[in-house]
């Protein structure tokens, strides 16, 4: 298999990538670290006239500072895995991107990559959802920021331009003592989701304050259903993160694919929301 | 076509590409290496692995110009004393390989994990060769392998 030619630009800086791509049309895509783009190619399903490959700049580090955690566009999945200071603030980056492909595509793999890729399943885009997250996105006109939820339009589509390119990622964790859980289902390891689900849950003593989930697998995008009225201000039990849960999964379409029904989808959404509830919650007491 | 520069297994070649030259076809026309296996194409199988700059890559998931001035290794050039490398010998003596098409993938995407791991459970071993496809479905004797790969390396 041999992709269908195209030409290549390598960036210089992301003034460079802006002015060629603001220059090339609308075929033209960013490459970072082309672990979805390249397969794609092969494949002949992407026909991009031109590479615009942002791999060499200096985008790759993971910051937190407060409440925000900023995720530059080339960071690779295998250090969201093993920044330590990531895993002190978040350890539910490292349990999400463990379901990130195999070891050898986490090497390369793109956080920015894959919010711009938006698989429908894929585990960044949920995470960025789940932390009320926002894309700053940079062309020659100037960087702006995009909420998540303004984002992600349907299946391997966003609302960035063909002249945009994502520059970072910023999450907002919650001030309240939290915990978090991404739970996923898949029929290999490594395979892309049948269903996946992450939640946060902050507490106070025994008492939810806040509580979310967002679901992978429910539609063409990451959905996050409004929970919060349903926990605030109760404990946290199996028989209410399971109402809770019932509720969330029927309330979805779903799809139908050639891995599993929408009724199949519905049925894990249920049981994985209910554990990934029962484990944030679990996990908030601790911190 | 562009020109790039590429060191394979202490090589240094200057070459012009294509473009959308994938660095598997590269390695394997331009290099010699033909025990950089295509398998799949797309990144589901593993077969092609080497190591650029470092680390673990599929050479079917990147363009030979995104390696330009880059070192790469392939299961040519993974032992440095000339023999086998320890994860090669270990393959052989725990029957790690059948056919063999994918074993050069399985050392490339396993060495790093055989370097630094000191006691692995099954599930952690599996978990590292998670991307690499054995159609012979020969595993337990891979994961055996990796095992006595570790053990030799620590022994050492």
């Amino acid at each position: 298999m041999k992709p269908a030619p195209f030409e290549y630009r390598r960036a210089e800086s992301i003034e460079h990538a802006c002015a060629v791509l603001a220059d090339a049309g609308d075929d033209a895509r960013v490459l970072a670290g082309g672990q979805s783009l390249i397969p794609m190619m092969n494949l002949r399903l992407a026909r991009p006239s031109m590479l615009v490959d942002i791999g060499r700049l200096a985008l790759g580090s993971v910051s937190v500072s407060g409440q925000e955690i900023r995720v530059g566009a080339l960071v690779r999945h295998r250090q969201l895995l093993e920044d330590v200071a990531l895993r002190n603030v978040a350890p539910v980056f490292a349990e999400a991107a463990r379901f990130i492909a195999h070891p050898t595509i986490r090497n390369f793999g793109t956080a920015g990559g894959s919010v711009a890729h938006a698989d429908p399943t894929a585990e960044i885009p949920s995470l960025l959802m789940l932390f009320d997250g926002k894309v700053e996105a940079a062309s020659n006109k100037g960087t702006r920021t995009i909420s998540a939820n303004a984002l992600f339009k349907g299946a391997f589509s966003t609302s960035l331009a063909p002249t945009e390119m994502i520059v970072a990622l910023r999450f907002r964790l919650p001030a309240a003592a939290w915990g978090g859980c991404f739970l996923e289902l898949a029929e290999r390891d490594g395979d892309f989701a049948i269903a996946s689900v992450c939640a946060v849950v902050e507490r106070k003593g025994e008492t939810i304050t806040g509580a979310r989930v967002v679901l992978g697998g429910a539609d063409s995008v990451p959905v996050r259903p409004e929970i919060g009225a349903a926990l605030n201000g109760r404990v946290m039990t199996e028989a209410a993160a399971r109402d809770v849960s019932r509720a969330v999964a029927e309330a979805q379409k779903s799809y139908d694919d050639i891995r599993a029904s929408a009724a199949y989808r519905r049925h894990l959404l249920a049981e994985l929301v209910q554990r990934a509830l029962l484990t944030a919650y679990a996990r908030a007491e601790k911190r | 076509m562009i020109e790039i520069t590429l060191t394979v297994n202490g090589i240094t070649k200057r070459l012009k590409v294509e473009p959308r030259r994938l660095l598997a076809d590269v390695l394997r026309h331009e290099f010699g290496c033909y025990g950089v296996h295509f398998g799949c194409s797309h990144g589901a199988c593993g077969c092609c692995t080497v190591h650029v700059a470092g680390e673990a890559r599929l050479s079917c998931l990147a363009f030979a110009c995104q390696c330009d001035g880059m070192e790469i290794v392939t299961i040519e050039g993974v032992s440095k004393s000339g023999g086998l490398h320890p994860l090669q010998q270990a393959f052989i003596d725990e029957h790690g390989l059948q056919c063999g098409y994918c074993t050069p993938g399985f050392i490339m995407a396993l060495t790093r994990f055989v370097d630094r791991s000191e006691a692995p459970t099954d599930a952690e071993i599996r978990e590292a060769m998670s991307g690499n496809i054995c159609r012979c479905t020969g595993y337990h004797s891979i994961v055996a392998a990796v095992r006595r790969a570790i053990a030799a390396r620590q022994e050492r």
